[in-house]
């Protein structure tokens, strides 16, 4: 699995440092074809800092990190975005006013071609993208929740929170990227809830062939079930790796989330 | 699939349409304050009454949205019809031409604003500025240099995108209030600075800016013996017409979908691919050719201008019609402008508090009606794409 | 004149204007800090200040309690009281009907509503103050002072006027009284803490309605001195003098940076020194001086905006 995978994305001694805070403190990590990873650690720990960092969102103040060989260190989130890295947020940030349709179109940005004069001139061009474009999105919508397609045009912000969650991983899957990475996705959802979140990241893996997911999550029955293998980090550094068994008995991870015996 | 034309429904909305027609050529002629006050009232008990039947009225609203090809069809013809009828129907009807050719100029100067505000979020407090731009530049040009019009009205327009470049840099370093106050300043210098260069006429501005003129045809003669505003009706017409295709065009492409998705959330948007400091700029520029040509037209038909044409308030006269309008919301902007525009005008009675008014309008809509007039139209792109 | 003169008169200048935005720069920036909003109708309070001062002398003149003598200074002091009071509370009845309620949602629309507000102010006073739309004299009210004095001395041929220093020394003072007050009191301690993070002081126990009252009462009440303060000066109040005031107090705010007092004080002598400074060396620079001001507005705005003395904000992701 992990060793006959080519090895897609890594990062070298990953630094982030805010004002003399080093929210990472030099990560290495690696990411290879086709698997699902989990990263866990305390609130504070460096997880979604690393997620900003790595898409680009803040600029890494020290190390490096690549994919695909390429070095992406510097580089602005939608030149990132362009080689195939795509997320969502802790904070689901959709366009609440916008329709569904509209929100998952987003996703597909890099694939567009009628541009700025297409849309006057070409418009013939630009409306064929467009239905080519909506079909992706429905046969999308389709896998995780197809009551959602008659509300294509509604506003997205008028669905519960489950159906908002579906909507920003379309999102991140429409334009096929080759990296998920998916921020506490439970945030904020009932236990029913979390497990059809479960089967969703499933069928993500299912209906995509050919892309790693990177999952941050406080729920850990959704890293059990979903990752292949787990890290763990605190203060900004790697504490534990390996599959999901053996990080959640590593000693500092405990020690990390419950504290020291007294 | 040949289209079979029910006569009936067509029947049905253009004689509404025409009555509307003659209704609002009456509220013209209106005079006496009572009669207006009378006149008002009606229109705002029968949007109170549409509101209690509200089956009904949504039932002929649907009737109205379902036949737009008519609806528009009608409408346009209306509009060309109307200086050919108004000479023979309102008292007076030379001010009342001025007056719907200034608010057509003020529909393409709040649909190029629409562009930068309402679609990407680009608060520009100095659009007056830019629209008193593309004013000096055509009269400039056309004054000093014998410039034909034909080129100093898009040349009005690219001089007042070239301004905004100028803004390029703090468009995408600034966010919320400070983009505000960045522009609100850049508005007052640019205003300061006309009134203070003698090059541009100082504080009196410029005088005696000729008129338009294609091929040979000069905007002050009389066609068929109407007065000479008449020309300048019918060029404004077609111009405002092609804003507001321009705009929905815009609206329902990729183009409205990316600077929508800025407005909406700028982060998520970059992370998808989009550099949004490059469509900031190109969605400033696209508004700001607007209301340079839109600077332009104005210059040359009122021949004269000056830096109190085109201060803060104008600014936020624009910017009100706007957000009164709804962001993004076309039919919106236009009522707006309309209420805006027109109103005032027969308003004089209270003229003196026209002002004041306003204020309190500014205040008020944040408050109670932040949304706009109209409700969220959904962004269907085509209507074949919502069918299938 | 010479260049010693000069520079003096330059200073003198910029520390005439320089109080007055500072004054007016403190009310903007208590506004942001604890509602986080841009108040645009501050301005106006300014010019309201200015006229309710004017209308008091009226009243105080009426009643011939406006003679020379020691019960002078009581009235004057009286005056300025009484201004202050009514325009805090003018202050604090706009900030409950609307500055508050708009502040809550984006800052698009909050904007507007606090310059509609400006312009209703603006407009009221216009229409119905009898003869609004002309300019009226302000008394020299602190002449009396120095009526047996010399009202002025020179230095380097540039004369400086006793009353002028007065008037600069009240705004100074009370500048000192509101540091104090913000620094060393509860309330103060309260009004910083909503300043910084107001869900965390409420559950401590901050009252933050009442905070955002007594932050109004407070920069409401130094613009309506600033008023009477900026009447005294030029021995003329206009209904439109607010604009101006509004757009360099912010300014002022900016430059200093946005939350803090001491910031909104040097930022409203760095504005009153650029426009001195333009006005005394660039080629027509008393024409300009308004532009180079807002040009180094624009140019902190855009690569510092967190002002002279703010501090730097990360969005949160």
């Amino acid at each position: 699995m992990q060793d006959t995978n080519r090895r897609i994305f890594y990062s070298e001694n990953l630094e982030m440092n805010f004002g003399g805070l080093y929210a990472l403190a030099g990560i290495n990590f690696e990411i290879f074809e086709n698997e699902a990873v989990g990263l866990i650690g305390p609130n504070g720990s460096g997880k979604t800092t690393f997620f900003n960092v790595i898409t680009g969102v803040y600029k890494a103040t020290g190390g490096s990190f690549h994919f695909m060989n390429e070095s992406l260190l510097g580089k602005e989130p939608y030149e990132i975005a362009k080689k195939g890295i795509s997320r969502t947020y802790q904070s689901s940030r959709l366009c609440l006013k916008l329709t569904l349709l509209d929100n998952i179109l987003i996703g597909m940005y890099n694939n567009q071609t009628a541009g700025y004069f297409s849309s006057i001139f070409n418009r013939k061009k630009l409306i064929a993208e467009v239905k080519n474009f909506k079909k992706r999105a429905v046969e999308l919508l389709d896998v995780f929740n197809p009551e959602l397609i008659p509300k294509l045009f509604n506003p997205v912000g008028e669905l519960p929170q489950i159906d908002r969650r579906r909507v920003e991983i379309c999102r991140a899957m429409a334009g096929e990227p080759r990296i998920i990475l998916l921020d506490e996705p439970s945030a904020g959802m009932t236990p029913d809830e979390t497990t059809e979140l479960m089967d969703d990241i499933k069928k993500v893996r299912s209906t995509m062939k050919n892309v790693s997911i990177m999952i941050v999550e406080h729920d850990m029955s959704v890293i059990s079930s979903v990752s292949e293998r787990v890290i763990a980090i605190n203060f900004g550094k790697e504490i534990a790796k390996g599959t999901y068994e053996e990080v959640s008995n590593h000693p500092e991870v405990r020690e990390a989330y419950l504290g020291k015996e007294v | 699939m040949k289209r079979t034309f029910d006569y009936i429904s067509i029947l049905k909305i253009a004689t509404v349409q025409v009555v509307i027609f003659f209704l609002v050529m009456i509220f013209f002629n209106i005079e006496s304050v009572w009669t207006l006050i009378i006149a008002l009232a009606l229109v705002v008990a029968l949007v109170v009454l549409s509101k209690a039947y509200g089956k009904q009225s949504a039932s002929i609203i649907e009737f109205f949205t379902a036949n737009k090809p008519t609806v528009l069809t009608v409408l346009i013809v209306l509009l060309f019809l109307y200086p050919l009828i108004s000479p023979l129907m309102i008292r007076q009807n030379t001010y009342w031409l001025l007056v719907l050719i200034q608010t057509g100029i003020y529909m393409i100067l709040a649909l190029g604003l629409n562009i930068q505000l309402g679609s990407t979020g680009v608060l520009n407090l100095a659009v007056a500025a830019f629209y008193g731009i593309g004013g000096y530049t055509a009269g400039l040009l056309s004054l000093r240099l014998g410039v034909p019009t034909i080129i100093t009205l898009p040349l009005g327009g690219i001089v007042a995108a070239l301004f905004g470049m100028l803004l390029y840099v703090p468009l995408y370093k600034t966010k919320g209030h400070y983009m505000a106050l960045v522009t609100l300043a850049f508005g007052i210098m640019i205003v300061l600075a006309l009134d203070n260069t003698e090059f541009t006429g100082g504080p009196q501005g410029l005088m005696a800016i000729p008129e338009l003129k294609f091929f040979g045809y000069s905007f002050l003669s009389k066609p068929g013996g109407l007065h000479f505003y008449t020309n300048y009706y019918y060029f404004v017409l077609v111009l405002v017409l092609l804003s507001v295709l321009v705009s929905y065009w815009f609206y329902n492409s990729w183009v409205g979908l990316t600077l929508s998705s800025i407005r909406d959330d700028e982060i998520a948007a970059k992370c998808f691919g989009v550099n949004a400091n490059i469509w900031k700029g190109i969605a400033f520029i696209t508004g700001n050719v607007m209301i340079g040509i839109a600077g332009a037209v104005y210059a040359h038909m009122i021949g004269f201008i000056s830096p109190p044409n085109f201060s803060l308030a104008e600014s936020l006269l624009i910017v009100a019609m706007v957000i009164l309008g709804g962001l993004d919301n076309i039919l919106g902007i236009i009522i707006g402008t309309i209420i805006l525009s027109i109103l005032p005008e027969k308003m004089r009675v209270i003229t003196e508090y026209r002002v004041f008014l306003y204020g309190i309008l500014l205040i008020v809509i944040p408050m109670f009606r932040p949304g706009g007039l109209l409700p969220f139209k959904p962004r269907k792109y085509h209507a074949s794409v919502a069918e299938g | 004149m010479g260049t010693e003169a000069v520079i003096i008169q330059i200073i003198l200048n910029g520390l005439m204007l320089g109080i007055q935005y500072a004054l007016i720069a403190v009310g903007f920036t208590l506004f942001f800090g604890v509602l986080d909003i841009i108040n645009f109708s501050h301005g106006d309070v300014f010019m309201l200040g200015a006229f309710i001062g004017l209308i008091l002398i009226n009243i105080f003149s009426k009643f011939e309690m406006m003679t020379g003598g020691a019960s002078y200074i009581l009235v004057l002091f009286l005056i300025f009281f009484l201004c202050m009071l009514i325009t805090g509370s003018i202050g604090i009845f706009f900030e409950r009907i609307t500055v508050k309620r708009v502040a809550a949602g984006p800052p698009l629309m909050a904007l507007l509503a606090t310059l509609g507000l400006a312009i209703a102010i603006r407009e009221a006073v216009r229409l119905f103050y009898p003869l609004g739309s002309e300019s009226k004299r302000f008394p020299e009210l602190l002449d009396p002072m120095f009526a047996n004095t010399k009202e002025a001395f020179e230095i380097s041929g540039v004369i400086i006027r006793y009353d002028n220093l007065l008037i600069f020394g009240i705004g100074v003072a009370v500048i000192i009284v509101v540091s104090l007050y913000i620094n060393k009191t509860k309330m103060g301690l309260g009004i910083r803490a909503v300043a910084q993070d107001s869900e965390a002081a409420m559950m401590m126990g901050v009252n933050r309605d009442m905070v955002v009252d007594i932050t109004f009462l407070i920069g409401s009440a130094l613009a309506g001195l600033t008023g009477i303060l900026n009447g005294l000066f030029y021995n003329s109040i206009i209904f439109d003098m607010g604009a101006m005031g509004a757009v360099i107090g912010f300014s002022a705010a900016v430059i200093g940076g946005l939350g803090n007092i001491y910031g909104a004080i040097i930022g409203g002598f760095v504005f009153s020194m650029t426009q001195a400074l333009s006005a005394a060396f660039i080629p027509k620079g008393s024409e300009y001086m308004d532009v180079v001001a807002f040009g180094v507005l624009i140019i902190f705005l855009v690569f510092k905006p967190s002002g002279i003395l703010g501090e730097k904000m990360h969005e949160r992701v």
